[in-house]
């Protein structure tokens, strides 16, 4: 019995004590605060009483709804002497409706072949030269597949950032707006606004539960050599070769790069986001790779195209890069050893700043040849028994830039960073870095980062 | 101007080997593919799964995604990975299968 009906059982027993004879002026005086053992037993009796009675109650209720409920009828009078259908039978048909209502809605362009995925990223860094400050960005990646070989792509870039005046902003950038169609097993083309297959770093490594470390390397951050996000047309695809092997190979050919020409830090540097292009002549590009073993892929990467600016005239450039990148568990140190890497080369023809000295940089003419890249190796004790320890992955990562020193914004820059991540699901880590800088022309800009990167 | 040819020949190649190799691959003639993609077809999806993905990323679980968004995801993976049309399938039923 409930506490509650306990309590109004105890409460309807003392009524009736109060109410009943010997609850009258013939009782036995009554001690204030005590209750005599006549008193006692006769509230007992009374409370048996009522306990009985509420069990003849509710069996007779549960009698009452037993009789009431709806016997399973039949709904159907089959002819010729078939099994009569059930209200059983009518369920089941009803569940098979539903799965196949399930699996229509399924194959039905626009509706379920929706995927919103994408990473995002928050930050602390303490850059020297710089005040410290936190960061966050987001970058909602949508896929939509209308049709079995079709598949639209749209992702952007949210996220705040400072001006060189200091002041804060938000940014909206849009950094994937494509379609893809399969042509057969071993071919797809698209069009529209893509990431470069230009080495491998944008394509593979890039976002932030991916990367091992807070930063990209210099060559594949903003100003540096690689192309990102263009647009244009491009092929891709793989071909199955002997011996398990594997060729991977990206064509595209896409809107030519800006050349700066204009700002005194960055004169004869490329920009790849250019969106509409300054002149006729495109940039074609793509690269090769081969998977020899199941572990390792290498890859080679090449553009060519001319770079314009209005009123400038257009230069030939040309960039190449290698990539390799290498994974694999090893028993002998109870962990996986991820070691990737790329090295690219940058060359714009020889060009004439400033002809005018109006700017106040120029004039200077040099040939904008330019390389650089990055090593990256990371240990991960994946084979201990010890969750905690299984979930660290130590990192450390060599990158480097090498420009004309005697051209506007020339550097030769070496990096080294170290970091400790811990992952704390497959798609979500928190790194903590510092990075050592090494520059001939400017102090060092060492850095400490924090970051979570999270898979979406 | 040699640079420039050079260059042209190089992509303009990267494009006929492609394409060469890829009807190649479609018609089913040549003997080598054929080895090759048997090799792929003797790998479960669970190991090609395995094999191509971890190359770059850790492996999220199965069940991250309903079977059609698994269906969407290896489409994505397919072009950024350059996984052929056998592996993307095989990868995809493993992953519906399990999710």
């Amino acid at each position: 019995m409930s506490k509650r009906s306990l309590v109004m059982t105890l409460s309807v027993g003392a009524l009736a004590l109060a109410l009943s004879p010997a609850g009258g002026q013939d009782a036995p005086p009554v001690r204030e605060g005590t209750v005599s053992r006549a008193e006692y037993e006769q509230l007992k009796k009374d409370h048996e009483e009522l306990k009985r009675e509420f069990a003849e109650l509710k069996k007779a209720r549960q009698a009452e709804v037993a009789t009431t409920r709806p016997q399973p009828q039949l709904v159907a009078q089959p002819q010729g002497g078939a099994t009569p259908a059930t209200s059983d039978d009518l369920d089941d048909i009803d569940k098979t409706l539903r799965e196949l209502k399930g699996q229509l809605r399924e194959v039905r362009p626009g509706t379920e072949k929706l995927v919103i995925a994408g990473d995002a990223a928050v930050g602390f860094t303490s850059q020297r030269g710089t005040k410290s400050t936190f960061f966050a960005g987001i970058a909602p990646l949508v896929l939509w597949q209308p049709y079995e070989r079709l598949l639209i792509e749209a992702a952007a870039d949210i996220g705040i950032s400072n001006d060189d005046n200091g002041a804060s902003s938000t940014s909206v950038e849009l950094t994937i707006a494509n379609v893809s169609f399969i042509v057969n097993d071993n071919l797809i083309v698209g069009g529209g606004l893509f990431v470069a297959p230009f080495g491998a770093y944008h394509r593979h490594f890039d976002p932030p539960w991916i990367n091992k470390l807070p930063d990209d390397p210099l060559v594949f951050s903003d100003g540096g050599l690689a192309p990102g996000s263009i647009v244009g047309f491009y092929a891709s695809g793989a071909v199955p070769v002997p011996h398990g092997m594997k060729i991977l190979y990206d064509a595209y050919v896409s809107n030519g790069p800006n050349l700066e020409t204009q700002d005194s830090g960055s004169a004869g540097q490329l920009h790849f986001d250019n969106y509409s292009d300054l002149n006729n002549n495109k940039a074609v590009g793509g690269r090769i790779g081969l998977q020899p073993i199941t572990e390792l892929e290498v890859g080679y990467s090449i553009q060519y195209g001319k770079a314009g600016s209005a009123g400038f005239g257009d230069f030939n450039t040309v960039i190449q890069a290698v990539d390799f990148a290498y994974r694999k568990e090893f028993a002998q140190i109870f962990g996986t050893i991820d070691i990737n890497g790329s090295w690219v080369w940058s060359d714009v023809g020889n060009a004439t700043y400033d002809r005018n000295g109006q700017l106040g940089f120029g004039p200077v003419s040099f040939r904008n040849s330019r390389n650089g890249g990055y090593v990256l190796l990371a240990y991960r004790p994946t084979m201990v028994h010890n969750k905690f320890l299984r979930n660290i992955e130590y990192v450390a990562r060599f990158d480097a830039l090498t420009s004309p020193l005697g051209a506007p914004g020339g550097e030769h820059e070496r990096r080294l960073a170290l970091g400790v991540d811990y992952w704390i699901t497959p798609a979500a880590v928190f790194k903590v870095a510092y990075e050592f800088d090494n520059r001939k022309n400017d102090a060092g800009a060492n850095a400490f980062f924090i970051q979570l990167g999270l898979g979406l | 101007m040699r640079t420039k040819l050079t260059l042209i020949l190089l992509t303009s190649g990267m494009f006929i080997a492609g394409a060469v190799v890829t009807v190649g691959c479609t018609s089913n003639t040549s003997t080598a593919t054929t080895h090759a993609d048997s090799q792929v077809a003797e790998k479960s999806g669970a190991q090609l799964w395995s094999d191509n993905c971890m190359r770059c990323h850790n492996l999220r679980s199965p069940d991250s995604y309903s079977a059609a968004q698994w269906e969407v995801t290896v489409h994505h993976m397919r072009l950024r990975a350059n996984l052929t049309g056998q592996e993307a399938q095989k990868i995809t039923d493993f992953l519906k299968s399990a999710s």
